[in-house]
């Protein structure tokens, strides 16, 4: 085995990176502010977010009765802000993109609101705007990596962001097909 | 008015060179008339295809390059406009995006863009309501409307990339953002500021490995202390300059400003040697913000350089040792 790369990463290079050693209580957080988080969106994500699955037309059939009814904003005050705001700093945008990018926010989690990939003016893993914190592209591929789907990173063409639905119900809006992922 | 450019990077046996100006917070003056001195100049030498003019770098206000590059387009040197995301929305990319059609002025290179700088009162409001990938959409819809209504002449549109990246996850971030962008429409990739020959050979291997072959231009610059400083701190987004190199640049410097110079100009040529050899089909020119003389240097420098062995190659210019295999291939050249 050759001997670690200690600071560069290149792509086809046979010299591994070496990684530095977590300690006992950056295992921790990471776990808490990344694993868990991103599995229990992910799971809840594929059981309430996916037009395929047996119970998505009640889902839909619901959506609609709360929107003809006036009442999509009850579900966004009672449910989903109590629940996004806290996991994800969501800014209710309407048109949710967190699937895109391992379940963080991008309006929330990136100053420039990057839909589509990393602009290029991260250092060392850590954002251009706010060098303290890390990349959200960054801790996404990190939290892909962790169950295998690292490659997935960033391969959907995510459309314009749907300034209509600002400030609307993005859970209502999706079982409408109302938000960018209709087709 | 010429649009050459496209033409001179579609066809792959030439090596062009560009060169970037950067224009200030004025709107006439003395660096207003050298930037379009430069120009003119490099218009006047006929080896440059094409200058690209900044659109508000950093984030801080500065002339439109709208305006200048119409006065230059007008002189005969064709413009890449550098387009960004920062400072309108859709609304107002698209009719920028027209009003650069109605000009004449079709290279566009599409960024997402610095964050916002200061300006009047403090800092602005960061926009990025697109893109670069969204940007580069909306250019390729435009061209659409624009053979509808009756012109030929649609937009080239280029995209950057920033190969330089020390991790994984940003080296992966960046390669799969530019396989987007080519997958919208981008013509061609102009890199970032970087001087790691292993990283410019990755981002060839990276391509061939997707089958795609864009043209792909590498970023020179004429490293002076004070902006290899900016760039070592990080000050300048996306660009790299290593701590080994750092610290050799101001060893050239101290001595006289004219060897720093000189060294500068070596580099820049060793540069444009070493990507030529890797494949690159071009080199892009920052740095020059007095005179288009230093350019001409580096290309005399560039035509009499003969590779002196392997031990230039490993000074500590570069992060690292470069490969063997890459000292044959330009050991092949000559």
């Amino acid at each position: 085995m050759a001997k670690p790369n200690a600071k560069v990463y290149y792509c086809f290079d046979k010299v591994p990176v070496l990684e530095e050693k977590k300690s006992l209580s950056g295992r921790i957080k990471e776990k808490l502010t990344d694993q868990y988080p991103h599995g229990f969106l992910r799971t809840a994500h594929n059981l309430f977010f996916d037009k395929t699955a047996r119970l998505a037309p009640v889902y839909g059939r619901l959506a609609d009765f709360l929107e003809k009814s006036n009442k999509a904003w009850l579900v966004k005050r009672i449910l989903e802000d109590p629940l996004k705001k806290p996991l994800l700093s969501c800014q209710s945008c309407g048109d949710c993109a967190i699937q895109h990018l391992a379940f963080l926010c991008p309006e929330s989690g990136c100053p420039k609101h990057t839909r589509n990939g990393a602009c290029g003016g991260s250092r060392d893993g850590f954002c251009e705007v706010d060098p303290d914190r890390r990349c959200v592209w960054v801790r996404a591929y990190d939290r892909l990596k962790h169950c295998g789907r690292g490659h997935t990173l960033g391969q959907d063409l995510v459309p314009p962001r749907m300034w209509e639905l600002n400030k609307t119900s993005s859970w209502v809006n999706f079982h409408l097909g109302k938000d960018h992922q209709k087709d | 008015m010429l649009r050459i450019f496209s033409h001179a990077i579609s066809n792959p046996e030439n090596f062009v060179v560009t060169l970037e100006l950067v224009p200030g917070r004025e709107s006439a003056g003395r660096s207003i008339d050298t930037l379009k001195g430069i120009a003119k100049d490099a218009f006047s030498d006929g080896r440059i295809s094409a200058v690209s003019i900044t659109d508000n770098p950093g984030g801080n206000p500065s002339l439109s390059p709208d305006v200048l590059g119409y006065e230059i387009f007008k002189c005969g040197m064709d413009v890449i406009v550098h387009f960004t995301c920062r400072d309108l929305n859709r609304v107002g990319m698209e009719s920028r995006a027209l009003q650069l059609a109605r000009m004449g002025m079709k290279n566009i290179l599409a960024l997402t863009g610095d964050y916002s700088g200061k300006g009047f009162g403090g800092q602005g409001k960061p926009v990025f309501d697109f893109d670069s990938v969204l940007l580069t959409t909306l250019l390729k819809s435009l061209d659409q409307r624009l053979l509808a209504s009756g012109d030929p002449d649609l937009f080239f549109t280029g995209c950057a990339v920033s190969p330089f990246k020390t991790t994984e996850a940003e080296t992966l971030a960046q390669y799969g953002k530019l396989d987007k962008k080519l997958m919208a429409g981008a013509s061609f990739v102009i890199t970032q500021l970087g001087y790691d020959v292993k990283k410019f050979k990755e981002l060839i291997t990276h391509l061939h490995q997707r089958g795609m072959n864009p043209p792909v231009m590498g970023s020179v610059y004429l490293l002076s202390p004070r902006s290899a400083r900016a760039m070592n701190k990080g000050r300048v987004p996306g660009a790299h300059v290593a701590d080994t190199l750092f610290d050799q640049v101001i060893k050239e410097w101290g001595g006289s400003p004219r060897s720093g110079l000189k060294t500068a100009i070596d580099r820049a040529a060793k540069l444009g040697v070493i990507l030529k050899g890797l494949g690159y089909r071009g080199i892009h020119i920052g740095g020059i913000h007095r005179s288009f003389k230093a350019v001409g240097r580096s290309w005399t420098g560039w035509r009499k350089l003969r590779i002196p062995g392997k031990r230039m190659w490993e000074n500590s210019t570069w992060p690292n040792p470069m490969p063997r295999s890459i000292i044959a291939l330009i050991r092949s050249l000559f």
